[in-house]
């Protein structure tokens, strides 16, 4: 019996964390792309978290997980969050998308994957979600901008392998508390600072 | 119009708990632009002359400016009656704060009043409701940030807050965001902790206010992000982006500009031992950006064995020269421990520095013995007992009540000659430079011993708001850092201001600030010139390596002083002549300068 193996993406979004400085210039060029000339980080489909301890900067944008665990979420009919499986990237039908009252893709997301849906009400209440600036890119490909205008090189637009991908779809939590862990173990679950008096 | 600016501030009164809006007066903003400048106008005309520093009647003003928010740009400022000086204090930070009260739709916060129980401003768009913090009292600040998080569930608010200093009313206190962006200087978390006020939450959902000129603001701006990933930028702000400003370690000594053992030298053997690339090697593990920035100049650190293992922090270049190169502290786990203790309990480094290296030095004269301080054997370079020491200030427990009241408190009750070496001007004690490096900065200064903040140049950039740090990001076509700043603040505000129309404002506020310290009375020291002074030490001649046979002699000074006083229209006593109050449109401060004595 042949073992079928599922496509898998030539390229994807990689963020490497620890290089992330938090300056959040990836969400001012994502709203650029999508939204023209704002400046809103609450369109942006990349969000920077700051999370303690440090507070080390964690840059969360959707993962385009394979099992897309959000699409089987979506109560509409056909479903307006879709994966497209020759871009492998998370599509959303605007028009149709029932937004921040329905929010089931987002509370998925949020409960298994890394939380990068969300919506804002009321001009742009659909599932804002990263689609890897598709159409950006030569001949209608995705080209994240997001990776362009990154000053510290956080992002890699490469293989699923580059970066530091393993931390696929992990939650902010928990990249935050392995970066720390990596960097001194005990501290990722409270900041140590030893009293005088212990000294 | 106003474009650039939100258009309205929030008028909070703790007292009553009332929350008010008013509009941002756009003629007064022609003239006055923002943050620091308009902040020292409205504490003007919202004060009266005289009041305590500590009571209800002080305002916190936390203020942006029209250009707060973009590209370099993310910075704010704090204005308020300074419980150090007793003069005008104000204190910038950067951050991600800033864009967020923005993007809420405000331009600024001024509280006022005191609060019955502690309590914390919520601000989130158009609501704004005063919570109960009486779970956060007692709490550090990085504490104090992770619990509001948590207790609002929104993981994109931005806290400013105070630890247990600001309330204890330690008046070196200072307000603290994400940990380590500090309002450091002059007593901010004091005035917040004198209200009960013990955090502010920002969250702001509306975006950046309209741009007079979008096209060429985005063009700006797209210019400098493309600009900061070319390797011109790597040339221009290579320091600040491999080192932060903690490269300032070495080099300061190499050029005899750093500050040992309570200022008595400029250079050290052992200097390399602390800062720079061997912090970088050993204990950096992040970089840290405020909003928009592409520079990242701050480098967060932690040490990784040893007593203070499992420290986080992250460790600039004028606090950690004044906690540890002043108190010979070369010792650099112990330089990341005590700044991430001054930071975590809410502690101006920089001036408790100051404050501990003078303790130091009566201790070796004995003007203060062992038993004054409470049995610490404060040597130089002991670490053990500075951090004690810095502990009993933060909580005021006994010699540290006496310390924790600033140089201004505590030098006339010790006495004995020891404001001979109290590195201080008006009860601020020095930044991270030697004096003859910043001439007569540090004295005419109108808030007292800190550098940069007596220059026009100071008050445009902490008036528009935007980083010095940053200065490197030149898009094609500029020629410095300012310039594209100035370029961006006519494309975002749509007004045609011209390098002159710059120096206009930086010498109103500097012209403003300074007669507020008149009406205060120039906190008992009058005329200015009475106060606009230095230790006796601060003339004293370098000895050792690179500093040897530097000196910034008395004539000198005098010299510096009047020449500056001249410059900046202020006769000989460091009073500004009517006329120049007219020039600058300050005319609405002459009746209370007659009333205060100014001219007799």
């Amino acid at each position: 019996m042949a073992v079928r193996i599922p496509p898998t993406p030539r390229k994807q979004l990689n963020p490497v964390h620890m290089r992330c400085t938090g300056c959040r210039l990836c969400e001012y060029a994502c709203v650029k792309q999508h939204y023209g000339n704002v400046i809103n980080p609450e369109l942006s489909r990349v969000r920077v978290y700051l999370m303690y301890p440090g507070p080390l900067a964690i840059p969360i944008q959707c993962s385009n997980c394979m099992d897309h665990p959000c699409t089987e979420a979506c109560p509409v009919d056909p479903p307006v969050i879709t994966y497209d499986e020759k871009k492998f990237i998370i599509k959303v039908d605007k028009e149709r998308c029932l937004g921040q009252r329905c929010g089931r893709c987002a509370e998925t997301c949020r409960k298994e994957r890394s939380g990068a849906i969300h919506y804002y009400p009321p001009e742009h209440d659909y599932a804002i979600v990263c689609d890897q600036c598709d159409g950006a890119g030569p001949n209608g490909q995705p080209d994240p901008q997001c990776a362009k205008a990154c000053p510290f090189n956080v992002f890699f637009y490469s293989s699923p392998v580059g970066g530091e991908g393993w931390r696929y779809a992990w939650p902010p939590e928990r990249i935050a508390q392995d970066l720390a862990e990596r960097f001194k173990p005990g501290t990722a679950k409270k900041r140590v600072l030893p009293l005088p008096s212990e000294l | 119009m106003v474009n650039g600016y939100a258009g309205k501030y929030l008028d909070v009164n703790l007292t009553d708990g009332s929350i008010k809006t008013f509009p941002t007066d756009m003629d007064l903003a022609r003239k006055m632009v923002g943050g620091l400048t308009y902040g020292l106008y409205l504490l003007w005309k919202r004060t009266k002359p005289g009041m305590n520093p500590l009571g209800p009647e002080n305002l916190l003003i936390v203020n942006t400016g029209p250009i707060s928010g973009l590209v370099g740009t993310s910075r704010g400022t704090a204005v308020f009656k300074s419980p150090l000086t007793g003069l005008m204090g104000h204190a910038e930070s950067g951050g991600h704060w800033t864009s967020e009260l923005k993007f809420a739709g405000y331009d600024g916060i001024v509280v006022s009043g005191r609060a019955e129980e502690p309590i914390y401003l919520y601000v989130k768009d158009d609501q704004a409701e005063i919570r109960s913090a009486k779970d956060l009292w007692g709490k550090t600040t990085s504490q104090t940030e992770q619990a509001i998080v948590e207790e609002l569930k929104d993981p994109f608010t931005q806290v400013i807050s105070i630890g247990p200093a600001g309330e204890h009313l330690c008046r070196e206190a200072c307000i603290i965001h994400t940990g380590w962006h500090a309002f450091a200087r002059t007593g901010g978390g004091c005035v917040m902790g004198s209200k009960n006020l013990k955090a502010i939450a920002l969250r702001g959902t509306k975006g950046f206010p309209s741009l007079a000129d979008p096209e060429k603001s985005y063009e700006l701006l797209d210019n400098t992000i493309a600009y900061a990933q070319s390797d011109a930028m790597r040339q221009s702000l290579w320091r600040n982006r491999t080192q932060g400003s903690q490269a300032s370690h070495v080099s300061a000594g190499d050029e005899g500009r750093g500050i040992f053992k309570n200022f008595e030298e400029g250079d050290h053997p052992m200097v390399s031992q602390v800062g720079g690339p061997r912090q970088l090697a050993r204990n950096r593990v992040m970089d840290a950006a405020c909003y928009l920035c592409p520079v990242g100049c701050l480098h967060l650190s932690v040490v990784r064995s040893g007593r203070f293992a499992g420290t986080w922090g992250q460790p600039d270049w004028d606090s950690s020269a004044n906690l540890t190169q002043q108190t010979l502290v070369l010792d650099l786990d112990g330089l990341i421990y005590l700044n991430a203790l001054c930071d975590d309990y809410g502690l101006d480094a920089e001036g408790v520095g100051g404050v501990v290296a003078w303790t130091m030095e009566a201790y070796e004269k004995g003007i203060l013995t062992k038993e004054d301080l409470d049995g610490l054997d404060l040597t130089w370079g002991n670490v053990d007992a500075e951090a004690k020491l810095i502990w009993k200030i933060i909580h005021r427990e006994g010699v540290g009540n006496l310390l924790a009241d600033g140089f201004k408190g505590f030098l006339p009750k010790v006495g004995k000659g020891s404001e001979k070496f109290a590195m201080e001007s008006k009860g601020v004690g020095f930044g991270g430079y030697q004096p003859w490096l910043f001439k007569e900065s540090y004295a005419v200064s109108n808030i007292g011993g800190h550098h940069n903040t007596e220059t026009p140049g100071s008050y445009v950039s902490n008036s528009l708001l935007y980083c010095v740090f940053a200065g490197g990001l030149m898009p094609q076509g500029f020629r410095s850092g300012a310039d594209y700043y100035y370029a961006l603040f006519n494309a975002v505000t749509g007004w045609d201001f011209r390098r002159e129309d710059f120096d206009t404002l930086g010498t109103t506020g500097v012209t403003l600030g300074r007669a507020y310290n008149i009406r205060e009375g120039y906190g008992g020291v009058m005329p200015p010139s009475e106060a606009d002074t230095y230790p006796e030490k601060a003339h004293h001649r370098l000895t050792y390596g690179a500093s040897k046979g530097k000196e910034y002699k008395k004539e000198e000074f005098l010299a510096d002083r009047a020449k500056y006083y001249n410059g900046m229209g202020y006769d000989e006593r460091g009073v500004p002549t009517k006329e120049t109050l007219k020039k600058y449109g300050l005319e609405f401060t002459i009746k209370e300068l007659e009333k205060a004595g100014a001219w007799d």
